[in-house]
């Protein structure tokens, strides 16, 4: 029984070996379907009634839905991350639960996780740094002495590995989950009798493909938008 | 599903696995970083910010109705209060206009019933008048009348008992007396 990632192509650039693996042509499919989607909407759009039906409800129902969860969980200066945290939580959901469509899930692999992670990181301190400015980059010394005039110096490693550890923890939390659920449903496949088979998947795809997976791919919205908005708050 | 891809892979042995800190990680994290900017961009540019300023729009475009609609209400309230008022102003001036009427039919109808009795009493007066002067035109009929019986019954009389001269004596002062009577009369 083998679960590793499967390696597709090989190229060579500037002397390095490159391959493309499986992981990115689920990424494409499922980039092609939201891109799918994404058109059939710009096309729809030009339809769109000022009294909504069917279609145009879904699609408004989607944007209104994490346009409230956007101004719910993040400071309103943010909302311009709006386009951004739409399309990794459009992507996660859709990654996570591609199971059910016998794809291995993209953020079954750690890379993509991590890619998302390293986004998150990004724009944790570029916000922090842009709203807060020096306030932000002394926060690294908090808790201060004295009843806060002296920057905490000892703290600042701590403080560094934190920060350090915060797309870790995020592309590790996604990446443990849903490889998990790959693995257990890989060996449900590759080891159960015929008639286990049959029967037995299905509430074990609606846990870790559905269930699990739309909560993944919700959980590292969440956070990684309540790490960006923490970092980025004035107060 | 993909297995099918296998047999289009290389003769190479790939480098499979599930987790690894190689060159390959890094590769793998920037094509996903690169898939994720597209991707980003893509949905960005063709849904949600066009589905976004549909929304704004049609947000902005009902709270410009409800705005509207309040303005008109209050302007229709406003009309509403003057109405009212021109209303209570009418009922007003209705209500002076017949009290005006009622009381010019009172002086009228004074009027009309003193003139009335005036009349009625210059009719009765005249009624009266012509009763009495008939009375008394019937007093003096009637006293001629009486006057010229007796005189006739007083001629019977005196024809039968008195003599020719006596009675040409009496008959002469009688006219006589008659006629100073008369005359006095």
């Amino acid at each position: 029984m083998n679960f590793d990632i499967i390696h597709l192509w090989r190229f060579e650039i500037g002397g390095f070996e490159i391959w493309i693996t499986e992981t990115h042509v689920t990424t494409w499919i499922i980039m092609g379907a939201l891109i799918a989607l994404a058109i059939a909407v710009r096309i729809a759009l030009k339809n769109f009634k000022d009294v909504p039906g069917g279609f145009q409800n879904f699609i408004e129902l989607i944007v209104e839905t994490f346009d409230s969860f956007l101004k719910t969980n993040a400071d309103p200066k943010l909302m311009f991350l709006g386009n951004w945290y739409f399309t990794v939580f459009a992507f996660l959901l859709l990654g996570n639960i591609c199971g059910v469509f016998f794809l291995r899930p993209p953020s079954s692999d750690w890379a993509v996780c991590f890619a998302f992670a390293i986004v998150t990181f990004v724009l944790i301190h570029v916000m922090g740094v842009r709203y807060r400015g020096a306030g932000y980059l002394k926060s690294f010394f908090e808790p201060y002495m004295a009843k806060g005039k002296i920057p905490n110096l000892l703290l600042f490693p701590l403080n560094i590995i934190g920060e350090l550890a915060r797309p870790v923890s995020l592309s590790f939390r996604m990446f443990g989950n849903i490889l998990s659920g790959t693995i257990l449903l890989g060996l449900l496949y590759g080891i159960a009798p015929v008639f286990i088979r049959v029967l037995f998947p299905v509430p074990l795809h609606m846990y870790f493909d559905l269930f699990s997976g739309i909560l993944q791919a919700f959980i590292f919205t969440v956070l990684s938008l309540a790490f960006i908005s923490a970092a980025a708050e004035t107060e | 599903m993909l297995n099918f891809l296998l047999s289009a892979a290389p003769a190479l042995e790939p480098p499979n696995r599930l987790f690894g800190l190689d060159m390959q990680m890094w590769v793998s994290i920037g094509i996903s970083l690169l898939n994720f900017s597209a991707l980003a961009f893509v949905l960005s540019w063709l849904l949600y910010k066009p589905v976004r300023n549909f929304l704004a729009k049609r947000a902005e475009k009902i709270a410009g109705q409800l705005s509207h609609a309040a303005e008109e209400m209050e302007k229709a309230t406003g009309l509403k209060t003057l109405y009212d008022q021109k209303l209570r102003d009418i009922d007003a001036e209705r209500g002076a206009i017949l009290d005006e009427a009622r009381k010019q039919a009172a002086d009228t109808s004074r009027e009309l019933l003193a003139e009335a009795k005036a009349e009625a009493d210059a009719v009765r007066a005249k009624a009266q008048a012509n009763v009495k002067m008939e009375w008394e035109r019937a007093q003096a009929e009637m006293k001629q009348a009486i006057i010229e019986v007796s005189a006739a019954m007083a001629s019977k009389f005196i024809s039968q008992v008195m003599d020719d001269d006596t009675r040409d004596k009496l008959f002469a002062e009688t006219v006589a007396e008659l006629g100073e009577l008369s005359w006095r009369n």
